[in-house]
């Protein structure tokens, strides 16, 4: 392997050529942290983009509270981004705050504090920084996330403590430490006039009734100080929470996959995507197009299928990304969606393609949408569901197969 | 009409993740059970090969008794490559990763070595898991296993060029030999991987 290397490179050409190919894999990174691509400068607003209505009303009503729903690979997480970007260009006075709350904390133990004790170590300022009351702020924070030893009352010296556990695992009782954080996060704001916050990573939460838990503990309390909250929920939410959840929220936002049916310029904005990341020398206008066809509109799923694409070109000793490379990669990628379906899924499915028609009655129904086996589109809060565009030439064959 | 992920060796599948350097790339590479381990050290040995050529390469490599032991007491290894044996993982595993993924989280390529009925499961219970994979799935093709295999690999590369093997053998020994990845794989599929580095 290393005298194929070497010969490339002593070609001259052939170090440029990796090079130049790592480059536009590297713009295409399906798994990147949103926050990097974000300061790359690739990402592209959508047309009336979630982020665009979220950021004029946090404008104008700095406190209101937005629940943002949507699929596996929609662009929840860029969008939040996006929306601390417009927020600060048109804000003096707010201080926005992006936070994963999943990053260092289990959620499926999420317990009401869990949210608001992570905004307030979030403001805290440095550690060399922080006057008496911000010390003692932190402290407390910290206490209540990591658990502390205490004393019972009328201790003597012969009385051991006893270990409080923290919020940031499962906890005993929960209201004392929500109030108890709140005014930790009130000392920390400080006289800052705005401050908003996305929160990111609760949409893959399963459990409902402790996203219900956070919402009307955590949410509420940083409402109460008049703090605003963008909050990324699961898709799940959807369809099994109770509305009066939804209704804590001033507004629920739906990130859509992107259906291209429904209008021309939906279709080129994928295309304007790859484009942006791809220059022409590296893939010809109809061969985006099919990308953008075969993502059925999931962001994630269209740089995906391009990195892939990209990747057969490198091997394939291709300097573009022809037909055949994404003929490729639309194959393989189906292949892999394939995997993992049972019968009654297969069923669904080849209903789903016929009719258009998808009821989720059951976990496994769910299961469907959330691994973009069947995609959700809306027009109007109205539904439209289609079989991802990968893995319809394998369906007619796999039901023959198992029948 | 198989619908199973397409098959590669460590070698051809090392060439695929050199080409990714730089990227944050994961892989999931479906191998049975008892020749995970030794896959997993083909494919760091196979990988180790760029090391002279763009300098040091870093490659981690772990085996991991479940996802929760990962995340809490092992932090993602910092390399260009991380090649981790999760043959043991069950649904539980693959639901942990899912909803910790941002935990997860590493720059680099990194690859999951796995049994098919694994992967089965990921696409069945973890959905984010899964969207980071992509397209990114391939099968351990293992010519020890499974000698029809590899006589039926060699055919395909003998009708596909046109060249018996003992003329790709002469070819690479005299430094003529094309640098389509194929060819490599046709000498590691008739014992002389020492040729690729003639």
């Amino acid at each position: 392997m290393s005298r194929m290397i070497a010969a490339e490179q002593g070609e001259g050409e052939g170090e440029d050529r990796l090079q130049r190919f790592r480059r536009w894999m590297a713009q295409l990174d399906p798994a990147g942290d949103p926050a990097r691509a974000f300061a790359a400068g690739l990402y592209l607003s959508y047309p009336r983009a979630v982020s665009q209505r979220i950021a004029a009303r946090l404008e104008i009503a700095p406190a209101s509270t937005h629940l943002l729903i949507g699929g596996v690979g929609s662009g929840k997480s860029t969008e939040l981004l996006a929306v601390k970007q417009r927020l600060a260009r048109r804000t003096t006075d707010t201080r926005i705050l992006y936070l994963d709350v999943s990053k260092g904390h289990d959620i499926a133990k999420v317990a009401p504090g869990v949210v608001i004790v992570q905004v307030g170590l979030a403001l805290a300022p440095p550690e060399d920084e922080r006057d008496e009351d911000e010390q003692y702020a932190v402290r407390t924070l910290r206490h209540l996330a990591e658990g502390y030893d205490a004393h019972p009352p009328d201790y003597d010296d012969n009385d051991g403590s006893f270990h409080v556990p923290g919020i940031l695992h499962p906890p005993d009782r929960f209201t004392d430490e929500v109030v108890t954080a709140r005014d930790a996060v009130q000392t920390l704001r400080g006289s800052q006039t705005n401050l908003v916050v996305l929160i990111d990573g609760l949409d893959r939460m399963t459990n409902l009734s402790a996203f219900e838990r956070v919402v009307i503990n955590d949410v509420a309390a940083l409402t109460k100080d008049g703090i605003g909250v963008v909050l990324v929920g699961p898709l799940r939410s959807l369809y099994g929470i109770d509305h009066a959840t939804t209704q804590r929220f001033d507004e629920s936002h739906y990130q859509p996959w992107i259906d291209q049916s429904s209008s021309p310029e939906v279709s080129e904005f994928l295309q304007h995507v790859l484009r942006k990341r791809l220059p022409q020398e590296a893939i010809g206008d109809r061969e985006l197009d099919n990308l953008a066809y075969f993502s059925g509109g999931v962001l994630r799923d269209l740089v995906a299928l391009a990195q892939l694409a990209c990747l057969e070109a490198y091997m394939g000793d291709s300097d573009t990304i022809g037909p055949e490379q994404v003929n490729t990669a639309i194959d393989t990628f189906g292949r892999n969606h394939m995997q993992g379906l049972r019968k009654t899924d297969l069923d669904v499915l080849e209903r789903v393609r016929k009719t258009g028609s998808f009821v989720h009655t059951s976990d496994d129904d769910l299961a469907l949408l959330m691994t973009r086996r069947v995609l959700e589109y809306r027009h109007d809060g109205r539904p439209r569901y289609v079989v991802h565009p990968t893995i319809n030439q394998f369906l007619g064959d796999m039901l023959a197969e198992t029948s | 009409m198989t619908t199973r992920p397409r098959s590669l060796g460590t070698t051809a599948l090392a060439l695929r993740l050199h080409a990714l350097r730089g990227t944050t790339t994961y892989f999931a590479y479906l191998a049975p059970r008892a020749a995970i381990a030794r896959t997993l050290a083909e494919l760091r040995d196979d990988l180790d090969a760029y090391a002279d050529d763009e300098g040091p390469i870093t490659i981690a490599d772990a085996s991991s008794a479940g996802a929760a032991v990962l995340l809490d007491e092992t932090c993602p290894a910092a390399a260009d490559f991380f090649l981790l044996d999760v043959g043991a993982y069950q649904e539980a595993d693959w639901r942990i990763l899912d909803r910790r993924r941002s935990e997860f989280a590493r720059t680099g390529v990194t690859v999951l070595v796995m049994t098919p009925d694994s992967f089965d499961a990921i696409m069945r219970v973890a959905p984010n898991l899964a969207s980071w994979l992509g397209g990114n799935v391939l099968c351990h093709d293992d010519p020890a296993l499974a000698p029809g295999q590899r006589e039926r690999s060699l055919a395909g590369l003998r009708e596909w060029s046109g060249k018996t093997d003992k003329e790709v053998l002469r070819e690479a020994q005299e430094g003529r030999l094309p640098r389509d990845p194929e060819y490599a794989e046709w000498l590691m599929l008739l014992g002389r991987g020492d040729l690729l580095d003639g």
